[in-house]
């Protein structure tokens, strides 16, 4: 009896433990848009209007970067894998650019609910938050 | 003096009138080093009338900062702080105010300009700007921005670091590139002060332009610039100019000068490479002799030239390398320079004029530690040798004094740069 309940107990935990597991590798960011916009995005687009480089989407309307706040793991993965720089690195390119009056960063609007929220209500706004957290009011563009 | 002062009060009012009309968008930020540092080891020179000196380093051509025989605290210290309103419709204004420990922290506008986007590809600014000359040039006073505590002195401008006048940018990509080119017109001024010089160095007629191409791996960047220069020195100064003697370089005469700069920045992962080579060639390097007044007689003493005389040609290159483990990155450089004068040796006479070369080269090696996400933390040490010719250090004993090993120093330095 009690070594079932111990084998029961252990069978759950390692249940629980391996959809844990599951849940960090498969929670992966997701950019979103607003539900409106039927832009199509290559990680290439993302990547230059959150570098400053670009100010409107493929049909040509107005793009508006916003981050999450600085310490956000969401955005140190997004940095990483769609900017391809490390904090410190992102944050020297716009300390170049910002006070040579040839750039400013995006700002920074919260955390993912905050980011969402403005999403959902701005046509031109694109962001990112956890896959996890997509809803109805926003588009997904592009996930990794 | 009172010039900036005005200009900023005249900027914060333009910013708060416009805050009140529009609501703009206003952002401040800024970014302050501090800094040390000591001379380890010292070279002797001369000056131009023979008393010996150690060879202090200078860490700001343009603010004079240096390091000497003991640990000093000012010559990398720096503070900025900017404030920039969006107006709307592709509308801003900014203004931003440095200040240099080289000069005593005093506030002066280094930025103060209006501009307008037509759209996503051109934009317009006109006012007061950084001169952008080296690859650094633009946001040298932004330590955080770059691995080094300072870029290699030999690469940045002596003086005059900001121009009044319009600049014009186009942006373009094409595939995974983007290409810039920004060109400008406009004119400068820089104060001299040296122990033996007070004098205004003025360019006008200065035309430029960046050209820029880069990727997610590769920047490359080529600067050029064409400009008049004269020196206007006040009237109780003990000190002239020749060859005729007088200030000669007037607005009315003034003397042209051409520079050019190619530089390239590659970035694979972790490891990154930086490299610059700028060439600088004055018209007529017998332009600037200065003569000083020793005996007070209020005539020049045109036996004793103050400065080696004609500055020529100068040319120098370095090219750097670091690589990015974790929050450290180590980093080294190598550099050379060499520029040329004219000389004149003993009484000046403008037909006898003797070929000369001050060279050095540098090495600099350094880390800079992320241990904050607004702060880096940056210790270097630097040492740079004299490689000047024989006439020039006067080894060979021929004319003169000569100038010695006026460039041979070692410094150790550190900075805490900050960016908010």
């Amino acid at each position: 009896m009690t070594i079932l309940k111990i084998k029961r107990v252990l069978a759950a935990t390692v249940a629980g433990l391996s959809l844990i597991a599951t849940t960090a590798v498969f929670a992966g960011t997701a950019v979103i848009v607003h539900p409106s916009n039927t832009n199509a995005l290559t990680e290439d687009d993302i990547s230059r209007v959150f570098l400053g480089k670009k100010k409107s989407f493929p049909d040509g309307s107005e793009a508006i970067p916003v981050d999450q706040n600085e310490g956000s793991a969401t955005r140190s993965a997004f940095v990483s894998t769609v900017l391809k720089k490390n904090d410190q690195q992102i944050k020297a390119y716009w300390a170049q650019l910002l006070f040579t009056g040839k750039g400013t960063p995006p700002k920074s609007v919260g955390g993912a609910s905050d980011v969402k929220k403005l999403v959902a209500e701005n046509p031109a706004l694109i962001g990112y938050i956890d896959s996890g957290e997509v809803d109805g009011s926003v588009k997904v563009v592009y996930e990794f | 003096m009172k010039k900036p002062i005005i200009k900023l009060c005249l900027l914060a009012a333009a910013v708060s009138a416009a805050s009140g009309a529009n609501a703009a968008d206003i952002r401040l930020n800024g970014f302050l080093s501090a800094g040390g540092g000591k001379a380890i080891s010292q070279g002797k020179a001369r000056d131009a009338l023979g008393n010996a000196y150690d060879v202090e380093y200078t860490a700001d051509a343009v603010t004079e900062g240096f390091y000497g025989d003991d640990i000093t605290f000012s010559p990398d210290s720096n503070y900025g702080l900017q404030i920039s309103a969006d107006l709307g419709n592709g509308l801003s204004a900014t203004g931003q105010v440095t200040g240099n420990g080289g000069e005593s922290f005093e506030a002066v506008i280094s930025w103060a300009y209006i501009s307008y986007a037509f759209n996503e590809n051109v934009s317009v600014q006109v006012g007061r700007q950084r001169q952008p000359l080296f690859y650094y040039s633009d946001f040298i006073d932004v330590g955080y921005a770059y691995h080094w505590i300072r870029p290699p002195q030999d690469l940045s401008a002596n003086s005059g670091d900001t121009f009044d006048g319009i600049q014009l940018r186009w942006h373009g990509a094409a595939g995974s590139w983007d290409f810039n080119a920004d060109v400008r017109y406009g004119e400068g001024e820089e104060d001299l002060v040296t122990p033996d010089l007070v004098a205004t160095n003025y360019s006008v007629d200065m035309y430029g332009a960046v050209l820029k191409a880069s990727n997610s791996w590769l920047v490359l960047r080529a600067s050029f610039l064409n400009t008049d220069t004269y020196v206007e020195i006040p009237g109780e100064s003990s000190v002239f100019l020749g060859p005729d003697l007088q200030p000669q370089l007037s607005k009315e005469d003034p003397i042209n000068y051409t520079f050019i700069g190619l530089a390239a920045n590659v970035n694979f992962g972790n490891a990154f490479v930086v490299a610059e080579y700028t060439y600088g060639d004055p018209e007529d390097a017998t332009g600037v002799f200065v003569f000083a007044d020793t005996d007070n007689d209020g005539t020049p003493d045109t036996n004793a030239p103050v400065t080696p005389s004609g500055s020529d040609t100068d040319a120098a290159w370095y090219i750097s390398a670091g690589y990015r483990l974790g929050a450290f990155t180590p980093h080294i450089t190598y550099g050379e320079r060499e520029h040329d004068y004219v000389f004149s040796a003993g009484s000046f006479d403008p037909s006898t004029l003797i070929e000369t070369t001050q060279k050095s080269s540098q090495i600099t090696v350094g880390v800079r530690w992320d241990f904050h996400p607004s702060a880096a933390f940056k210790l270097e040490y630097l040492t740079r040798s004299d490689e000047s010719d024989d006439f020039y250090k006067n080894n060979a004993g021929i004319f003169g004094q000569g100038f010695g090993d006026s460039l041979e120093v070692d410094l150790v330095s550190f900075s805490v740069d900050v960016i908010f």
